[in-house]
C-alpha cells in the first residue's frame, strides 16, 4: 500500500486545483452546517445571558406575569430573616440604529450585584447616574472606547449614557449594559418597579413560602425551554437549510472524487494490470475520500464558526423584535458539537462516494474504459426509490402534524426528487438538443448527453439547489403578502397612541379620546397570563371587528358573543397548538381563580407564534383589575385631521406618548418581516454559491473525460472560440435544464413549505398564493450563472494543444 | 487568400523543420533539419520506429504543433504566417486527418460522425456525400450506430470515411490500415488510391505495414530526425 499511497500523493502534488476544488466543495458544505448548528445554540442561550452573568446559570427567577414586579416586595424579601442574596434587575430595551441593547438596572451591593463590577467601575458607576458598564466585545462593536458617549432610543426619547469599562464579563453580558438600578428607573420613569428578581437555585423553598400567589417563580430550565420553545420554529427552519447546504456540498465532493476517478483511470487499469487488487484499488479510494472529506470538514469547521459570526448578526435584530430575546453577538463552540459535524460529515462524503468506489473496483486491469455501459435498470430503480420516497413523505405529512416528521417528510421528498431530478433534467438537455440539433449548440448539448454519468450530480445539486432558493423566495414572498394583506385589513384606524412605557393609563385614554377630530377609538392590552399565554384585551368598534379574518366560526355572532364578554375568540398558532375549536372551553386563571370561556371563533395571526386570547377590555379589567392599554386606536371623524396638530395635543397629555399614522405601522410590522427573513436569503444564496461550485466541478469533470473528443473536433477544425463557445453552451444548457426541472420543483417546495412547515412550525396558515416573479426571474439568473460558470472550463479545455490529446493510447 | 494559393504550389512543403521537447532537463530533437515537399495528388508512405517522430511530422503538416525551426506549407500557404483562428478553419477545409486512434465522437452517430467536417465547413450534410463514402467503405448499414457499438475495423473505416468526405487536398494518415483485416486493409488503400488519382489529394501515410506502403508513391525511412528513401 505504501507505493499506492506515493502515487496518490504525487497525483494531488501535480493536480493541486483539483485537490483545492474537493476541500472547497465539502468545506462550503460543512461551514455552512456548523454555521446554523452554532447559531442555533445561541439562540437557545439568548434568553437566559443576563441572569447567567448576575446570577449563575442554575438561577431561579421571581416575575409577574403580565407586569413589572413592585420593587416593595423586593424590600420586604431582603429584610427577612435568613433571606438568601436576592438579585433585583430592571431591564429596559432600548435601539441604537438598528440594533438593539439591553439597559439592566443592578443594585451593586445585593446579591449577585455584588462583586460584579470592579471597585474602580463601581465608583464611576456610583458617581454619574448616566454611566453605564459594557463588556470589551459590546464597545468593540458599538465602535466606541470607554469615556465615550452613547445615544440610545427609548421611544421616541433618548437617553445619552456615559460609557464605562470594560466590565470583565463573557458573552452572556453582549450588549448588555450596566447600570445602577436607582439611576436607571429615574432616567426611564419606572420608579418603584422591577422586571425580576433573581436567586440562587437553593432559594426556591425560602421563595416559595413567601411569595404570594399572583407571582411566578421560575427555574433556570424553565427558561432555557421557554427560550427554545419560542425560537423552535426558527431554529427548525434554520437547522433544514444546513442540512441542506450540507448536501449540496456533497453533491460537490461526488462531483469532484468522480472528476479525480477519471482522470486515474488510466492509472487505476495499470495497477490493477500489474496484480493491484480490486480490494486494495477500493481501500486505496476510500481512505484518500476520508482524508480529503477530513480535511475539507476541518476547514469547513473553521470557516463555519467565522461565518456563525455573520449569520448571528442577520437574526440578532428579528428575535428580539419577535421574541424580545438579546442573543450574544459571539457563539460558544464545544468539541463535542465539532465532533459530531466532523464524524457525521465525512462519514456522509464517504457513504456518497460509494457508487463511484464501485466503479473504480469494476477498472478491468490494463484496459481504459471509454464510457461506462448505459445502466438503465440501475435507473429504473432510482426512479421507483425516488417514487417511494416522495409517496412515503405524502403520507408522513398526512398521517401527522409534528413538525419534526413534517421536516423528515420534507427531506424524504427531497431525496425523491434528488433521485428523479436527473433523469428529468436529462430529457430536457435532449429536449432543447432536439430544438437545433445540427447547431453548434446542439452539438455541444449531445457531447454534454454523452457524458451525462458526470453531470448527473450537478443536475441534481443545481435543481435542487435552484428550487430550493425559489421555492423558499416564493413562500417568503407569498408570507408577505399575506402579512401585508392581514395587517391591512387589521389596521382599521387612522392612527395609533402607544406610551413609551408602561402603558396608557385609564384616564389618559380618557382625554386622548375626547380630543377633537376623533370619532371613536379602539384599544388593545397585551399580557402574558400565568400559564404563559398571552392574552389580548380589545376595545372595539364594529368596524374594527370587520379587520379579523376568521377561519373558524360565526363572525358576527361571535362578536356579540364577545362584546357580551361570553366567550373570547383565540388565534390561529393557539387553536393548532392546543388543538382548540369553536365551542372548545379556554381557561384563565384570574386573580379571583380560575374562569372558563368558550371559544366563539379562530381568527387569523401572524403577530404571535405563541398564540393570543382574545378577550372583551371590560371583561378584562373586571377580572384582572388593569385598566392599562398598551395601544389606542384614533378613528378620526374627518377625512382631513392635522395629525402633526394631533401629535401635539396628545404629547401635552403626556410627554411620553406617541402618535403613529395607519401606513407607519404597516411599513414598521413589514420592516420587521423583511429583517427576519435576511437569514433566509442568506442561506439560500449560500447553497446557491456551493451549487455553482458542484456545476463548475461537474463540468470540468466532464471536459476532462472528453478531453480526447475536445482535441478531435480541435483537430478536425473547430476553432478555439467556438470550443469555448461549445463548452459556454453546455453549461448555459445545464443550468437551464436543471432550472426547467427546478420550476416545478420550487413549486412543490413553496407549497409544501407554506402549507406543512409553516402551519407546524409556527402554527398559523398561509393562504395558497403563486408569486411567479423567482421562478420568472429564475430561468435567465440560472441561464446567465451557467454562461457564468462555463468561462473558466471553456478556458482550461480550450488552452489546451489538441496534439498530446489525440496521441494513441 | 487560402483560396487563392498558385495552382503548382506543392500539397505540402517541410524546408529546415526541427522540432525539439524538453524532457525534465534535457532537451529531446525529434525532427532536425528535415525537408520534404509533396505533390498534389503524390501519395508517400513514411515509415520509422516507435519515437522517431512520425506523429510529430504529422502534427506539423496538420498545423496542429509549431517547428522550432524551419517552415511548413501547405498548398502554398506557409501555416507561420496563418494565425491560429485561421489555421483551424484552413485544417478544417483542406487537410484531411486519420487517426491512429480512430478519435470518433462517442456522442455522435456514425453518420454525424463523418459529417462532422462538412459541419465545421458550413457544407450542408444532406448533400449524400457521407452516405456515398460510407457505401464505398462498405459501412451504409452501420450510419445509424453509435460508435460504441462498432468493432475496431468498422471504426477505422467511419475515421477514413470522416478525412474523405470534405475533399481535402492533403490527407495525413496515421496507421490507416493498423485495425483492419487483411481484405479491408486491401479496400481501403485501394479508395486511397482512387482519392489521390481522381482528386489530387496528396497523401502521407504513416505505416509499420510494408504492403501499405507499397501502394504509395514513395516510400521514406524517418531516422534521426530526417527522412531517407526507403
Amino acid at each position: 500500500m505504501r507505493l499506492l499511497f506515493q502515487s496518490s500523493r504525487r497525483f494531488f502534488r501535480r493536480h493541486p486545483g483539483q485537490l483545492v476544488l474537493a476541500l472547497a466543495g465539502m468545506a462550503a458544505g460543512v461551514a455552512v452546517m456548523t454555521g446554523v448548528a452554532l447559531m442555533r445554540d445561541v439562540l437557545i442561550d439568548s434568553l437566559d445571558g443576563a441572569a447567567d452573568a448576575l446570577a449563575g446559570r442554575d438561577s431561579v427567577r421571581v416575575t409577574a406575569p403580565g407586569g413589572p414586579l413592585d420593587e416593595d416586595l423586593y424590600r420586604e424579601l431582603a429584610l427577612q430573616q435568613e433571606s438568601p442574596p436576592l438579585t433585583p434587575v430592571l431591564r429596559q430595551r432600548v435601539t441604537v440604529g438598528e440594533g438593539r441593547l439591553e439597559l439592566l438596572g443592578i443594585d451593586p451591593f445585593s446579591g449577585g450585584g455584588r462583586g460584579l463590577l470592579p471597585p474602580d467601575l463601581l465608583a464611576r458607576l456610583l458617581a454619574s447616574p448616566d454611566a453605564a458598564a459594557a463588556n470589551a466585545s459590546t464597545l468593540e462593536r458599538l465602535g466606541l472606547a470607554a469615556g465615550e458617549e452613547l445615544t440610545v432610543s427609548l421611544g421616541e426619547r433618548t437617553l445619552e449614557l456615559e460609557l464605562v469599562g470594560p466590565l470583565p464579563a463573557g458573552r452572556e453580558l453582549d450588549d448588555r449594559l450596566l447600570m445602577d438600578i436607582a439611576a436607571l428607573q429615574a432616567a426611564t420613569g419606572r420608579q418603584g418597579e422591577l422586571s425580576w428578581i433573581d436567586a440562587p437555585a437553593g432559594a426556591s423553598a425560602w421563595l416559595r413560602e413567601r411569595l404570594p400567589d399572583s407571582l411566578e417563580l421560575g427555574s433556570a430550565s424553565q427558561r432555557r425551554d421557554a427560550a427554545a420553545r419560542l425560537t423552535q420554529g426558527m431554529r427548525a427552519n434554520l437547522s433544514a437549510m444546513g442540512l441542506i447546504s450540507l448536501a449540496v456540498g456533497l453533491f460537490v465532493i461526488f462531483s469532484v472524487l468522480s472528476f479525480l476517478l477519471v482522470q486515474r483511470r488510466r492509472s487505476i487499469a495499470m495497477l490493477r494490470a500489474v496484480g493491484v487488487t480490486s480490494g486494495r484499488i477500493t481501500a486505496l479510494l476510500l481512505i484518500e475520500t476520508a482524508i480529503l472529506a477530513g480535511l475539507g470538514a476541518l476547514i469547513g469547521l473553521a470557516l463555519g464558526t467565522m461565518l456563525a459570526g455573520g449569520l448571528i448578526g442577520l437574526v440578532r435584530v428579528p428575535v428580539a423584535e419577535l421574541y424580545g430575546l438579546l442573543a450574544p453577538a459571539g457563539v460558544q463552540p464545544s468539541v463535542g458539537l465539532y465532533a459530531f459535524i466532523w464524524l457525521a460529515s465525512v462519514a456522509t462524503a464517504l457513504i456518497s462516494v460509494a457508487g463511484l468506489l464501485d466503479e473504480a473496483r469494476r477498472i478491468p486491469p490494463g484496459r481504459i474504459l471509454r464510457q461506462p455501459p448505459p445502466e438503465p435498470r440501475r435507473r429504473r430503480v432510482g426512479v421507483i426509490a425516488a417514487l417511494l420516497l416522495l409517496g412515503t413523505a405524502v403520507v408522513t405529512v398526512l398521517a401527522s402534524r409534528s413538525l419534526p416528521i413534517a421536516f423528515s417528510a420534507l427531506f424524504l421528498a427531497l431525496g425523491g426528487f434528488a433521485l428523479l431530478a436527473p433523469e428529468i433534467g436529462v430529457r430536457a438537455l435532449s429536449g432543447l438538443r432536439r430544438i437545433a440539433p445540427a447547431s453548434l449548440a446542439g452539438r455541444a448539448l449531445a457531447l454534454l448527453l454523452a457524458g451525462q454519468k458526470r453531470i448527473r450530480p450537478a443536475l441534481a445539486a443545481l435543481s435542487l439547489a435552484l428550487a430550493l432558493a425559489t421555492g423558499l423566495a416564493m413562500m417568503v414572498l407569498g408570507f408577505r403578502a399575506a402579512v401585508d394583506d392581514w395587517i391591512d385589513r387589521l389596521l382599521r384606524a387612522d392612527s395609533y397612541v402607544t406610551a413609551s412605557q408602561g402603558g396608557l393609563e385609564a384616564a389618559t385614554v380618557e382625554r386622548v379620546a375626547t380630543l377633537p377630530g376623533i370619532a371613536e377609538t379602539s384599544s388593545a392590552r397585551r399580557v402574558t397570563v400565568a400559564d404563559g399565554r398571552q392574552l389580548i384585551a380589545y376595545d372595539l368598534p364594529s368596524r374594527a371587528w370587520a379587520g379579523f379574518e376568521w377561519l373558524a366560526g360565526d363572525g358576527p355572532a361571535a362578536f356579540e358573543a364577545f362584546r357580551s364578554g361570553e366567550a373570547v375568540v383565540v388565534s390561529e398558532p393557539l387553536a393548532r397548538r392546543d388543538g382548540l375549536g369553536v365551542g372548545d372551553d379556554v381557561r384563565l386563571e384570574t386573580p379571583a381563580g380560575e374562569r372558563r370561556f368558550p371559544v366563539a371563533a379562530v381568527y387569523r395571526d401572524y403577530a404571535s407564534e405563541r398564540g393570543s386570547i382574545a378577550i372583551h377590555a371590560p371583561l378584562y379589567r373586571r377580572l384582572y383589575d388593569d385598566p392599562r392599554r398598551d395601544s389606542l386606536g384614533l378613528y378620526y371623524s374627518e377625512a382631513a385631521v392635522d395629525e402633526a396638530a394631533l401629535a401635539d395635543r396628545i404629547h401635552a397629555i403626556d410627554p411620553d406618548l406617541q402618535l403613529t399614522g395607519r401606513e407607519a405601522v404597516r411599513e414598521t410590522t413589514l420592516a420587521v418581516f423583511d429583517r427576519t427573513f435576511r437569514i433566509s436569503w442568506a442561506l439560500a444564496a449560500l447553497v446557491a454559491v456551493i451549487a455553482v461550485i458542484a456545476l463548475v466541478s461537474a463540468l470540468l469533470a466532464m471536459g476532462l473525460e472528453r478531453r480526447r473528443d475536445y482535441a478531435t473536433l480541435r483537430a478536425l477544425g473547430l476553432t478555439r472560440g467556438r470550443l469555448h463557445a461549445l463548452v459556454v453552451s453546455q453549461t448555459a444548457g445545464l443550468a437551464l435544464a436543471a432550472a426547467l426541472v427546478a420550476v416545478p420543483l420550487s413549486i412543490a417546495i413553496h407549497l409544501g413549505l407554506s402549507l406543512v412547515i409553516q402551519p407546524r412550525a409556527f402554527g398559523w396558515s398561509l393562504p395558497l398564493s403563486w408569486p411567479l416573479t423567482p421562478p420568472a426571474l429564475m430561468l435567465p439568473l440560472a441561464l446567465l450563472c451557467g454562461l457564468l460558470a462555463g468561462l473558466y472550463p471553456a478556458w482550461r479545455i480550450g488552452r489546451r494543444d489538441p496534439a498530446p490529446e489525440l496521441k494513441a493510447e | 487568400m487560402v483560396e487563392n494559393n498558385p495552382p503548382k504550389a506543392p500539397a505540402l512543403a517541410l524546408g529546415g523543420v526541427s522540432r525539439r521537447f524538453s524532457a525534465g532537463d534535457r532537451i529531446v530533437p525529434v525532427l532536425d533539419a528535415l525537408d520534404l515537399e509533396l505533390r498534389r495528388g503524390e501519395r508517400v508512405a513514411v515509415m520509422g520506429a516507435s519515437g522517431s517522430g512520425k506523429s510529430t511530422l504529422l502534427n506539423l503538416a496538420a498545423g496542429m504543433d509549431r517547428p522550432d525551426e524551419g517552415s511548413v506549407a501547405v498548398l502554398g500557404e506557409s501555416l507561420a504566417a496563418i494565425p491560429e483562428p485561421s489555421l483551424t478553419r484552413f485544417r478544417a477545409r483542406h487537410i484531411g486527418l486519420v487517426f491512429q486512434d480512430f478519435n470518433l465522437i462517442d456522442s455522435l452517430d456514425v453518420r454525424e460522425n463523418i459529417a462532422l467536417p462538412l459541419w465545421l465547413n458550413g457544407i450542408d450534410p444532406g448533400s449524400g456525400e457521407a452516405e456515398a463514402l460510407a457505401e464505398t467503405l462498405g459501412v451504409a448499414a452501420l450510419l445509424d450506430r453509435m460508435p460504441g457499438q462498432l468493432s475496431g475495423g468498422e471504426k477505422q473505416r467511419v475515421a477514413i470515411a470522416r478525412a474523405l468526405v470534405h475533399d481535402p487536398e492533403l490527407l495525413l494518415a496515421d496507421e490507416p490500415t493498423g485495425s483492419l483485416d487483411e481484405a479491408t486493409a486491401g479496400r481501403v488503400l485501394a479508395l486511397f488510391d482512387r482519392v489521390t488519382a481522381e482528386r489530387g489529394c496528396a497523401l502521407i501515410l504513416v505505416t509499420h505495414n510494408p504492403e501499405a506502403a507499397a501502394v504509395c508513391d514513395r516510400r521514406l525511412q524517418l531516422r534521426g530526425g530526417r527522412l531517407h528513401e526507403h
